[in-house]
């Protein structure tokens, strides 16, 4: 049977809606559960999954549908229901006479606005936000280059700054927006077209005894040439008259070669020393003043040591055999997985990837891995409208599933990234699966690296030790993670 | 200072900000304007434009500086610029007599008797059909007028004056319930009051006005607030202000003006509105011309055409079907069926911090209206989230004088759906007279054209 409640006019967002779903299946007698805006589309999957009540199928677009099925799908309801009645854990709710929430973002007073609204609405949101003169991080994606281009050149006129589309992480005033970790506070300011580079890096900051003043962020298509850095020069300038930064460190995801040369000037020109890593970038002439690495760990240390740091570099695992086959990452974050493609196609030769990784070849969306590969698996194709797996565990739980059957791999090689916004204990939703995997297949390896910090809400030393009793070699950084890796099978 | 981050979008991202300590604005996001992709691509061009956050800003700060002042009263005909020959002012956008509501085209032929230009009624409706008395809107000449609003050269006016922006308002004197123009009543009673308020109060007001100086009447609306008012549907403390203020003045410079003017104001509450209304068009005439400005100037209602105006087109006003009054509360006997449209041009009122947007000041208001003050906020709240400022004059008493919401921005109106309620009452649309009160709510569409005629004009340009 099928019980459903049709809320008219009420909105809630994708991550919300799922998490009522989800709590509804998780109850006894229910064997499936979908709670969506009534949109034609939705409908029509609710209809596919056998959940089209009469009541459901008369909701219109702006209305909220819960629609439980099963034996006994009561309790089923009633979970989603309460799922959805929550307010933001911890954010007072406007309650009887209190001022009530702003409903437009038209009109607030802020300094900075963190917009995660569906892409349809993004440019809008953030155009207000300029309006109102605040900086903008926009953790949305879907918004066309076009719409991205003309939202820089506004926010640069008017002094401000746009990071995004597509930025996942930037730190400002201590403050960690979005998918952030919890990192000393320091000399080296960060831009970063990389949303898990800029997390790794931060964290190393942190682990080399420096620490992270700001972190901007950009979002992956600002060093396009059609974007043209604007967001990347826009925040080294603001890094060079920062008094709190002394050294300015630069990570991006393979950028166009004449923006490069752009941002590394700029660098240059910034009067402060400075690293940086342009991952898949063929090698570039470093202008004065520049320190140009590899690798995220490397250009961290590099930024460390100009920040006057003296750090402890930890040996990487030895490896006292081979095992042939192949690797294959499975990635939670998309920038760790460009890193890993390259080291792995530097030391292994053919390796294919989902994401842009220099010399790796690409794979298109959705074809099956084969060889030596490494999958973002927060693009679409693996996601398929559930959350990201930095937020939510189970797609990578099933492609390790399906990888580990794969008796052609070898080594396994996962990230795993700690932070606010992010699961709050992903080492124990892999740890049973990675039991599972090595069990059934004794010469499997499964290596990882914990992307986090000990005073983050996971803390990584607990992080470690559940993914190491599964079995797990962990690696320092995420460089290393990937060179652990490719020496296991070669 | 600490760093304040508004969110929009995913929980998540609030819940983890909180975490921190930081100082979150979390907004209680939902698609705008429904979702509709041509509305989605307006507001984002509107959003996108410099000159509509300039203009706005600009509009904001004029209005927080305006300071009407009543200067003075008397006859219309006298004071009104324009206002000659055989002509007759009416609330609303322009109507032809044909299409003119009942109760106003009572109010406007009982004034052509009143002037002498008919012998009576029949001959004043057949004037104004002929076009021999000719009718215009009050906005045409700067004025605005309550419910039917008729304005002719024997009626009684305020005149009032912003220095600020240089800007005269006019608006009828409010004659009370019952048998009464502004309701729409075309009896000789009615016409006596005219008379008495022309002969007698008017003058009385405008020598004491020149003995004392002008009264600042938004500094008056501002304490009637803080006594209940809500400066729209409300009056009482208003009306009691201003007489206090004039009255030694008055009983001075014009002792026969008091026994009327007492007599007047003893058994009319609404006295003052009028006042109002022509002090909130002075300020609210100060944005209009504003370049790319997108507030909502006026709000304009004759009972058949409800229409808007936007600051940065100040030459055109956007119309559709006057509405029926939202929440009606009728006198017995009465019903929807009785009832004319929306009318008047004092819903202006809501669109310079008062009225609807001061709900929360008047428990006395929602009581009328058959709730609670948590209705009341709600109605301020709901303003509120329509206006780009909280008014820096006009404090909410139980919300410790938190300012009452400020403007009215037509893109937050397309966005949310939302347009300015009015706290109004209801004429009956044959007979004319008051059948009940309640609260009217614009319409949506004159607001959204004009929004997209604005950013159309803009990107001409």
């Amino acid at each position: 049977m099928i019980v459903s409640e049709v809320r008219p006019g009420r909105w809630a967002d994708s991550a919300k809606l799922m998490a009522a779903a989800r709590a509804a299946e998780g109850e006894a007698g229910v064997a499936r559960a979908a709670c969506f805006m009534g949109t034609p589309a939705n409908l029509e999957q609710a209809r596919e999954l056998g959940l089209l009540s009469d009541e459901v199928a008369a909701a219109g677009p702006d209305d909220l549908v819960i629609a439980v099925a099963g034996d006994d799908p009561e309790g089923g309801l009633a979970a989603a229901r309460r799922t959805l009645d929550q307010g933001a854990a911890g954010v007072p709710a406007a309650g009887r006479g209190a001022p009530a929430a702003p409903r437009s973002l038209g009109g607030v007073d802020a300094d900075l606005a963190l917009i995660s609204v569906p892409g349809d609405y993004a440019a809008l949101e953030a155009h207000k936000a300029l309006g109102a003169g605040m900086d903008v991080m926009l953790f949305s994606d879907n918004v066309s280059e076009h719409d991205e281009v003309v939202l820089k050149r506004r926010a640069h006129a008017l002094g401000l700054l746009v990071m995004g589309p597509g930025c996942g992480t930037a730190i400002v005033d201590g403050t960690g927006l979005a998918f952030a970790n919890v990192v000393a506070r320091g000399p080296v300011g960060v831009v970063a077209a990389a949303g898990t580079g800029a997390q790794e890096v931060t964290v190393l900051l942190d682990r080399f005894s420096s620490g992270v003043s700001r972190c901007y962020g950009t979002g992956g298509r600002d060093l396009h040439e059609e974007v043209g850095a604007i967001t990347a020069l826009d925040a080294i300038d603001r890094l060079a008259r920062d008094p709190e930064t002394r050294v300015i460190l630069c990570v991006s995801k393979p950028p166009a070669p004449d923006v490069a040369r752009r941002v590394l000037d700029a660098l240059a020109a910034s009067g402060k020393p400075a690293a940086a890593c342009l991952l898949g970038a063929d090698a570039v002439d470093a202008p004065a003043g520049v320190e140009v690495r590899a690798t995220l760990d490397d250009a961290a240390l590099a930024a460390a040591r100009l920040a006057g740091a003296d750090p402890e570099i930890p040996e990487p695992e030895r490896v006292d055999w081979v095992i042939p086959g192949f690797v294959r990452g499975l990635f939670s974050g998309g920038t760790l997985c460009s890193e890993a493609a390259a080291i792995l196609a530097d030391r292994l030769g053919q390796v294919w990837s989902n994401a842009p990784a220099g010399r790796a070849g690409r794979l298109a969306p959705g074809e099956p891995p084969r060889g030596h590969a490494c999958l973002d698996l927060g693009e679409e194709e693996y996601t398929r409208g559930r959350p990201h797996p930095m937020i939510d565990p189970q797609a990578r739980v099933e492609r390790l599933a399906v990888e580990a059957a794969d008796h052609d791999v070898a080594v396994l090689l996962l990230d795993v990234v700690l932070g606010y916004a992010s699961h709050p204990d992903p080492a124990g939703a892999l740890a049973g699966p990675v039991r599972q995997a090595m069990a059934d297949r004794p010469n499997l390896a499964v290596v990882a690296h914990v992307c986090g910090t000990e005073a983050d809400p996971q803390v990584r030393s607990r992080q470690e030790a559940t993914l190491a009793a599964a079995g797990v070699r962990l690696a320092p950084t995420s460089a290393g993670a990937a060179r652990l890796a490719a020496a296991l099978v070669r | 200072m600490s760093l304040r981050i508004a969110t929009a979008g995913l929980d998540l991202m609030a819940e983890a900000l909180h975490a921190q300590g930081a100082e979150v604005v979390a907004v209680d996001w939902r698609p705008p304007a429904g979702g509709d992709p041509d509305a989605v691509r307006l507001l984002t061009a509107a959003w996108a434009d410099d000159r509509i956050e300039a203009g706005n800003r600009e509009a904001v700060a004029r209005l927080q500086a305006a300071r009407p002042m009543l200067v003075g009263a008397g006859r219309a005909g006298d004071l009104i610029p324009g206002l000659e020959g055989r002509l007759v002012l009416h609330a609303g956008p322009p109507v032809e007599w044909e299409r003119m509501s009942g109760p106003q085209r009572r109010a406007a032929r009982a004034a052509v008797v009143m002037e002498g230009w008919a012998g009576d009624l029949e001959a004043a409706d057949a004037a104004l059909a002929a076009g021999t008395v000719a009718l215009a809107p009050c906005h045409s000449l700067g004025a605005a007028g309550a419910m039917t609003g008729i304005i002719s050269p024997s009626v009684a006016v305020w005149v009032v004056r912003d220095e600020e922006r240089a800007v005269t308002a006019w608006s009828p004197f409010c004659d009370g319930p019952g048998e009464a123009f502004w309701l729409g009543v075309d009896s000789p009673e009615s016409i006596r009051r005219q008379r008495v308020m022309a002969e007698m109060i008017a003058p009385g007001f405008d020598a004491a006005l020149r003995a004392r100086g002008p009264v600042d009447v938004l500094a008056l609306c501002a304490q009637a607030l803080a006594m209940g008012d809500d400066c729209h549907m409300r009056h009482q403390a208003a009306t009691m202000l201003l007489v206090r203020e004039v009255l030694p003045a008055m009983a001075e410079h014009a002792p026969e003006a008091v026994l009327p003017t007492a007599q007047m104001t003893a058994g009319n509450g609404h006295f003052a509105l009028t006042l109002t209304i022509a002090a909130c068009r002075a300020a609210l005439q100060g944005i209009v011309g504003i370049p790319g400005c997108s507030l909502v100037a006026f709000i304009s209602r004759n009972g058949t055409d409800a229409a808007v105006k936007i600051a940065g087109l100040p030459d055109r006003w956007f119309t559709a079907p006057a509405p029926l009054v939202g929440d009606p509360l009728y006198r017995p006997g009465f019903s929807d069926a009785d009832a004319a449209g929306d009318i008047g041009d004092s819903a202006l009122v809501e669109c310079a911090g008062l009225g609807a947007a001061a709900s929360a000041c008047s428990p006395s208001v929602a009581a009328f209206l058959g709730g609670s003050l948590q209705d009341a906020i709600d109605r301020t709240d709901l303003m509120a989230s329509i206006a780009p400022a909280r008014s820096e004059r006009f404090g909410i008493p139980v919300l410790d004088g938190l300012g009452t919401p400020l403007g009215v921005d037509a893109r937050l109106c397309v966005e949310l759906g939302r347009t300015p309620l009015i706290n109004t009452g209801i004429l009956h649309r044959t007979d004319g007279g008051q059948i009940g009160a309640g609260v009217a709510q614009a319409p949506l569409e004159p607001v959204r054209d004009a929004l997209a005629a604005l950013v159309g004009a803009l990107g001409d340009t």
